[in-house]
C-alpha cells in the first residue's frame, strides 16, 4: 500500500466530510432522552467507507484523527465517549470486513459496530459518573443501535456505490 | 477475494448475506442478557439508603419504613426534607420509600434517567442502597 499524494488528499477530503457530519449531528438534541450520550453516529458511515476502500491502517488513523479534530470543535467531555465508541466500533468493523466480509453484509457489519460503539459509550458513562445503575439502560441502547446501524450501513453502501470510481479504486 | 472484488460486490447492493443471521442473533442474545441483568438488578432490596450529592453523602435513612423525601438543591447545597411537598422548589427529586425499595418518582430534571436508574446527572445526585453491610446500586 503506497501512501501516494492522491491517497492522502482523498482521505483528507473524506475526513472533512466526516467532521462536518459529526458536528452537525452533535448539534441535534439526543435522540434517546434517557441516555444522552448515545447517538446514531452518522459519521460512522464515512469511517466504514474508509475501512472498506482504504484498508485497516488508514481506517485507524482516520478514526483517531476524526475524534481528535472533533474534540477541538466539540467538548473534551464528549471526547471520552467518542474515542471509546470510535475505537471499539472500528476494531469490530475492521475485523468483520477483513476476515468475514463476503459472508456478512456491510449492513450487519455496521449494526455490530453501532451496537459495540454505544455499549462502550454507556460503559464510559458508568465509569465517569460512578453510576452502575446506568447499565439498566443497555437493552434500550442496543435496540436503538440496531436501527442506527442499519441506517448507517445503507448510507455506506450508497457511498461506495455512488461516489466516483476514482475515489473508490485506490489499488 | 481481494479488496477490489469486495467493493464490486458492495456495488451490487447485497443488503443481506447468510452470515448476517449470526450477527443479528448475537445482538439479540446480548439484548436478552442485558435485559435479564437489568431485571435482576432492579429486584434488589436493602435495609438502608444514602443520598449522594456531588459525591458526598447528604442524607441517610432506613428502608424499613415507607416514607417520602424531597431532595433539592439550594444555593449549590444539596438539602433533604421529609414529606412529598415539592411546591416552590427548583432542582428537586421526590424520593419514595415503599416495600423496602427506594425510587425517584418525580423530578424537574430535563432527562428522566432517575426514574429508572436512581441517578440524576443534571443534579449530580444518586441513591445508594445498603444491604447487610454490602453495597449495591439499585
Amino acid at each position: 500500500m503506497k501512501l501516494s499524494a492522491k491517497r492522502i488528499a482523498t482521505l483528507a477530503i473524506l475526513l472533512a466530510c466526516a467532521l462536518i457530519i459529526f458536528i452537525i449531528e452533535s448539534l441535534l438534541p439526543p435522540l434517546l432522552p434517557v441516555a444522552p450520550y448515545v447517538k446514531i453516529g452518522l459519521a460512522n458511515s464515512v469511517v466504514l467507507f474508509v475501512i472498506a476502500v482504504f484498508g485497516a491502517r488508514d481506517g485507524f488513523i482516520f478514526v483517531l484523527a476524526k475524534n481528535l479534530l472533533g474534540a477541538l470543535f466539540g467538548s473534551w467531555f464528549a471526547f471520552a465517549f467518542n474515542i471509546a465508541g470510535g475505537i471499539s466500533s472500528y476494531i469490530v468493523m475492521m475485523l468483520l470486513y477483513k476476515f468475514v466480509f463476503p459472508k456478512v453484509s456491510l449492513i450487519a457489519i455496521s449494526v455490530a459496530g453501532a451496537v459495540i460503539s454505544n455499549i462502550s459509550r454507556t460503559v464510559v458513562a458508568v465509569l465517569l459518573m460512578q453510576a452502575n445503575a446506568l447499565l439498566v439502560q443497555l437493552p434500550v441502547v442496543c435496540a436503538f443501535s440496531i436501527a442506527a446501524g442499519v441506517f448507517i450501513g445503507i448510507l455506506s453502501v450508497l457511498l461506495i456505490k455512488y461516489l466516483p470510481e476514482r475515489l473508490t479504486n485506490q489499488e | 477475494m481481494n479488496n477490489y472484488e469486495k467493493i464490486s460486490r458492495i456495488r451490487k447492493n447485497h443488503f443481506f448475506a447468510i452470515g448476517d443471521i449470526i450477527v443479528y442473533v448475537l445482538v439479540v442474545v446480548l439484548i436478552g442478557v442485558f435485559t435479564l441483568f437489568a431485571f435482576l438488578q432492579n429486584e434488589k432490596e436493602g435495609t438502608r439508603f444514602e443520598l449522594i450529592y456531588q459525591k458526598k453523602v447528604v442524607f441517610t435513612a432506613t428502608l424499613e419504613q415507607d416514607a417520602y423525601f424531597v431532595f433539592y438543591i439550594q444555593n449549590g447545597q444539596g438539602k433533604v426534607k421529609e414529606g412529598n411537598d415539592t411546591s416552590g422548589l427548583k432542582d428537586f427529586n421526590l424520593i419514595q420509600v415503599k416495600d423496602k425499595k427506594v425510587s425517584v418518582i418525580l423530578s424537574d430534571c430535563p432527562d428522566k434517567v432517575c426514574y429508572t436508574g436512581s441517578v440524576c446527572l443534571p443534579h449530580e445526585f444518586s441513591i445508594k442502597v445498603y444491604y447487610d453491610g454490602l453495597e449495591s446500586d439499585i
